[in-house]
């Protein structure tokens, strides 16, 4: 941390290593275009570099930084009088399924993608706070804190999108889900 | 949704765990660029504070050379006053190459106001080989 805040170059090219993914991801989820990711992630890291000097340490750095990334990429869209497109369609089937196939044999590697397609469906907002919460392991008030929102409403859109991943995903993943479904 | 639920619940573990494994495409030299562009972003800053630096200190050169020029114009007895007073102090304090100039300035018969107007452009011009010759140096202590 200190030689970031010094202006470190080294120390700034492993801390853009360790985020840039990060970073796209955010601006993906939020449904900017293809050719504008690039442009708003740099912006974030520009951003970012600029406020090192102010970031105190109250919240994680990665929170820090998410925070950056998601009101960019939201004023980006505003200023391109864009709204935040809506997802794909949820009620489409997961691509990928295979009716021959029992689910029991399907691959981990196929079940994490037909678990990130369905991710992808979901609304954005949504699917934002699923990745902060099972991907970055945000809790609530920092999901609250990075995307601006109460944490009642983040609250909401985590348990509409796990209801709504569970619908998209018994089909592919149906025994599994149905078999091992927990008890509340 | 608690926290704990993420741990526990085998949904949820589930899929903690594949959203985990997805791996985000990112072009490869971006961290390049993006260490390029705070490259260029650095170097702009800091031409652009030479430069306000600059035309700030030659804005004020012009002002007070102007403003000497008009209060010498409009109180010309009080600007020869003052004017003999510093002459006299700077010779007074043993600086004897600068007050020699001076009084030889003061001993032309140019007029007070045009001497009190050159001197904030040599002090301007002192400024400007002082700053090309160490600027550097004393913008980083």
């Amino acid at each position: 941390m200190d030689r970031l805040r010094r202006g470190d170059q080294d120390a700034f090219a492993e801390f853009i290593d360790s985020y840039k993914e990060t970073v796209f991801l955010c601006c993906r989820r939020l449904g900017l275009r293809e050719d504008e990711v690039e442009d708003v992630a740099s912006e974030t890291f520009m951003a970012a570099y600029k406020g090192l000097q102010r970031y105190r340490g109250r919240a994680e750095l990665s929170t820090w930084l998410w925070s950056i990334a998601y009101r960019r990429a939201v004023s980006f869209l505003r200023k391109n009088r864009r709204q935040m497109p809506l997802a794909a369609d949820i009620k489409a089937p997961i691509a990928g399924r295979r009716e021959d196939e029992p689910a029991a044999v399907l691959q981990d590697r196929e079940q994490h993608e037909l678990v990130w397609q369905a991710v992808e469906r979901l609304p954005r907002l949504w699917s934002m706070a699923v990745v902060l919460f099972y991907r970055e392991d945000k809790g609530v008030a920092e999901i609250a804190r990075i995307m601006n929102a109460k944490e009642n409403t983040v609250k909401t859109y985590l348990f509409r999108a796990r209801d709504r991943l569970k619908e998209m995903l018994a089909l592919p993943l149906g025994e599994w889900t149905d078999e091992r479904e927990p008890t509340r | 949704m608690s926290e704990s639920r993420r741990d526990d619940n085998p949904f949820d573990v589930m899929l903690a765990g594949a959203v985990k494994k997805h791996r985000e495409p990112v072009p490869p030299d971006f961290t390049a660029r993006v260490l390029q562009q705070i490259e260029r972003a650095d170097e702009k800053r800091l031409l652009s504070r030479v430069v306000r630096q600059e035309r700030i200190a030659l804005a004020a050169c012009v002002a007070v050379a102007m403003g000497v020029v008009v209060v010498a114009g409009a109180f010309p007895g009080a600007a020869g006053w003052l004017f003999q007073h510093a002459v006299g102090a700077v010779t007074q304090q043993g600086t004897s190459a600068v007050g020699a100039v001076l009084q030889k300035a003061a001993t032309l018969d140019l007029g007070s106001g045009f001497w009190l107007a050159l001197i904030p452009v040599g002090v301007f011009a002192l400024y400007a080989t002082l700053d090309a010759a160490f600027g550097d140096r004393l913008s980083t202590i």
